[in-house]
């Protein structure tokens, strides 16, 4: 009943939506315990269930978003990067038979996936991806993250959807070919 | 149109609301899991004052006790909005005004044929202090001493 590529979006969407959650707080954790910060810890504050961070000064804060977001930047770019590789190198249409070879000689024959679920993949995780670059000028802005954060965020996220419209270019060509 | 078309319809509505929490998720999590502790004030009132419009008014302070001098123009007198009492705490506070010396009516507000000297003023709010002197003595100095009770 439901569209297919609804319920495949939805599938898709809950690993990169945990990563990102995940990142998020071991990022504010990591930086907390790495430089010391001093810190309260509130709970049955957020949406009256989870608890909340709160630090003592506004530097504080600062460095701990800034370093949190970075860690959650990370994680997206990282999930976009793998997806994107998966794309190019091992995209089942595609794929150069030398390398399958190889893949299948390594017993690593997993990675090797069809158009439907890869594309599905990247864009869930493209969307992920520019919707954390808009997170991390919103919070530019607000002055509550360093803005190199951003830019390079920005950057990196401009150059991974020009190799993604290569790949469906790519794709699209192949298709057209056949 | 069946119920088989609109039980379609809502899935995939579902579906694609479903879709945007997950993805809105993380981001409005990350938005709101740090945050910075603001200063928390422990005073339960604010006094500003206004006497810089009125000359001949002095207001000082010792302790919880204010006190105003001040020299009559007419016999009668009344000084509107002399003073703003706030309320800068998170809940509503009951404010009262106790003259502990002088002879002339301090009160909150600023109509002096309605002079309240007790408020429950909610957070954020603020009210005028006024002084009515009509005790009809020829202007010299006078002095009244106050404070606030918070119940």
């Amino acid at each position: 009943m439901v569209v297919s590529s609804v319920t495949k979006l939805i599938d898709e969407a809950i690993l990169p939506a945990s990563a990102l959650i995940l990142a998020k707080v071991a990022g504010l954790v990591l930086v907390i315990l790495a430089l010391k910060l001093p810190y309260q810890f509130e709970l049955g504050t957020l949406f009256k269930v989870l608890p909340v961070i709160k630090f003592e000064n506004a530097q504080d804060y600062l460095i701990a978003e800034s370093y949190s977001n970075l860690a959650m930047f990370t994680a997206a770019a990282a999930g976009a990067f793998f997806v994107l590789i998966r794309a190019h190198f091992f995209h089942s249409s595609h794929i150069n038979p030398k390398m399958h070879s190889k893949l299948i000689s390594f017993n690593i024959e997993w990675l090797l996936a069809p158009s439907y679920h890869l594309y599905h993949q990247a864009l869930i995780w493209l969307i992920y991806l520019w919707l954390t670059v808009g997170f991390l000028i919103v919070h530019t802005l607000t002055k509550s993250t360093y803005p190199q954060i951003a830019i390079a965020g920005f950057v990196i996220a401009v150059n991974f959807s020009w190799v993604f419209a290569l790949d469906v270019q790519k794709e699209i060509n192949l298709t057209s070919e056949i | 149109m069946n119920l088989k078309n609109i039980l379609a319809f809502l899935a995939n509505f579902s579906g694609i609301v479903v879709l945007i929490l997950i993805i809105a998720l993380p981001f409005l999590l990350a938005n709101r899991i740090v945050k910075v502790a603001g200063v928390k004030t422990t005073v339960p009132y604010l006094i500003s004052s206004q006497i810089e419009y009125f000359p001949n008014v002095s207001l000082s302070q010792e302790g919880q006790i204010y006190s105003l001098t001040y020299s009559k123009t007419s016999p009668s007198q009344l000084f509107q909005s002399l003073l703003i009492l706030t309320n800068p705490t998170g809940s509503t506070q009951n404010y009262n005004l106790v003259t502990v010396n002088g002879q002339d009516q301090l009160f909150l507000g600023v109509d002096p044929k309605n002079q309240i000297i007790k408020i429950a003023l909610p957070s954020g709010a603020s009210t005028p202090i006024s002084l009515l002197s009509d005790d009809h003595k020829s202007s010299q100095k006078s002095k009244l001493d106050f404070s606030i009770g918070v119940d």
